[in-house]
């Protein structure tokens, strides 16, 4: 195939041109669009690169694996949120029956002024949520995902992404909201607001 | 005053998730409850804090590991492609640039090849003037992501534009045998005739300085595979196009060619070649990934 321009093609067709044609540039298309996402989504609910790069070939498997069961209903995204998830909560839940495995921190990159330690106190904070709790935060935080959304990728009623998301920010903004004593010696870890 | 709001409440406020008139109690509550309204404040920020951790990105190892795994992992085992050699195992990467023109030379800068026009006839493969400076030795092809990546790097190529400048419509079938023997090394391939057989016929020569340096062209990377990707991209346009340079690159994660053409800006198709195209090319297909052009 030369100079088709599966740029243009649905995700959906995508996959199709995989399966049922073999055209293996459709992998790469359909990686170039979404593995930003599947990926980020994935290292944040699970912490380290590792663990988010099995996660993410998981999840692109299942794509064309599950092809068939792809039901129209809901978007093509919202499927792919719905892989990761449970790709996620699969690798978590056989990580959390053993040790630890090595928590890669990420070196942040200090923003303009500087500012790295909020964004470590931040990612610590984030860690220590139970994992439906971070996951509900994550999408909605990070990735802007609705509340109806991240129900279907969570596959749980939009009352119960409410109260994963309350829950969630109530313990965040207890950990960086320097009630008492800060978690670091690093000075404020919450900036006002400009 | 009315009872305090809960925290579900106020959380779903701040995602506009309350429905309106349950809202327009909440509201009436946190103007007059600093308790409620210091609480909405403490999960604004938690919420904010949040959306300030950056977005984590794959590397390009890691998409083509993805991309191994779910080419071999896929029923029916490895498709084939997937044991090409990387870019990195690959003899770095090399620019090729080329043109012609009236002038017939195209000072590029430390990129690029002068090239003199073909003897009439023949197939003679050009010499360059020892202008080429290939970073061969970089560690890695420049990595880019989006379109406007692409334009950028594309703009920073500081023989680009000049080149386009110095050809004419009328040399596009000379210029891109000149390009295309460049990138097949000597030439030994396919005859040009058969790729520019529909271009217009090359214009009367001029005083073409014949570079005498002696140095020899760059073989291609992947023999046989950038020179027809290049003649791929010339087949599919109906206007003509002058081959200018070539880029190995890696585009979200993928080996890439970044092709650049000369072409008449889109208002004037018989006009002069002003305007540079730039299509960025799988390497292991020649499938477009990208697709710009920048006008002078």
């Amino acid at each position: 195939m030369w100079i088709a321009d599966l740029e243009a093609l649905s995700d959906e067709e995508l996959v199709r041109r995989f399966v049922s044609d073999g055209v293996k540039e459709a992998v790469d298309v359909l990686l170039r669009r979404h593995t930003d996402r599947v990926f980020g989504l994935a290292y944040r609910i699970l912490g380290n690169r590792a663990d988010a790069l099995d996660a993410s070939q998981e999840v692109f498997l299942g794509v064309f694996r599950k092809a068939a069961s792809f039901r129209h209903q809901s978007a093509f995204s919202t499927w792919l949120y719905r892989l990761t998830v449970n790709a996620c909560t699969d690798l978590g839940r056989r990580r959390s029956r053993l040790p630890q495995a090595s928590d890669t921190i990420e070196v942040p990159v200090p923003d303009a002024i500087g500012r790295t330690d909020d964004r470590l106190a931040v990612d610590a904070a984030l860690r220590s949520l139970p994992i439906d709790q971070r996951t509900a935060i994550v999408m909605r935080d990070l990735y802007g995902a609705s509340y109806e959304d991240i129900a279907a990728a969570t596959a749980t009623a939009v009352g119960t992404v409410k109260s994963r998301i309350a829950r969630g920010r109530s313990a965040l903004a207890a950990v960086l909201g320097g009630q008492g004593e800060p978690p670091t010696s690093r000075g404020r870890l919450i900036r006002k607001k400009p | 005053m009315s009872e305090h709001v809960d925290t579900e409440q106020l959380s779903a406020y701040l995602d506009g998730e309350v429905a309106p008139t349950a809202r327009a109690r909440l509201e009436a509550h946190l103007a007059g409850c600093p308790e409620c309204a210091g609480r909405k404040e403490a999960l604004a920020r938690a919420a904010q804090a949040v959306a300030t951790l950056p977005a984590v990105s794959p590397s390009p190892a890691e998409v083509r590991a993805i991309r191994q795994a779910v080419l071999e992992r896929w029923p029916g085992g490895a498709v084939a492609g997937v044991g090409r050699v990387p870019w990195t195992q690959r003899v770095g990467w090399r620019l090729y640039a080329a043109g012609a023109g009236a002038a017939a030379v195209i000072v590029a800068g430390i990129f690029g090849y002068a090239l003199t026009r073909p003897t009439s006839g023949s197939h003679r493969p050009t010499s360059g003037s020892a202008a080429l400076s290939a970073p061969v030795a970089s560690p890695s092809p420049p990595a880019l992501s989006s379109k406007e990546e692409v334009l950028a790097f594309a703009s920073a190529q500081p023989d680009l534009a000049q080149a386009a400048q110095s050809v004419t419509a009328a040399d596009a079938a000379a210029a891109t045998r000149q390009f295309l023997s460049q990138i097949q090394g000597q030439a030994t391939q396919a005859p040009p005739e058969a790729f520019a057989a529909s271009s217009p016929p090359p214009k009367a020569a001029a005083a073409a300085p014949q570079n005498q340096a002696g140095v020899p062209a760059q073989p291609a990377p992947s023999p046989g595979t950038l020179p027809a990707c290049v003649q791929a991209v010339l087949a599919a346009q109906p206007q003509p196009l002058v081959p200018l340079k070539a880029v190995d690159i890696s585009y979200r994660g993928t080996p890439a060619w970044l092709l650049a053409f000369a072409s008449a800006p889109a208002g004037s198709p018989g006009g002069p070649l002003t305007t540079v195209q730039v299509w960025v090319q799988s390497q292991a297909s020649c499938v477009t990934l990208e697709h710009t052009s920048l006008t002078p």
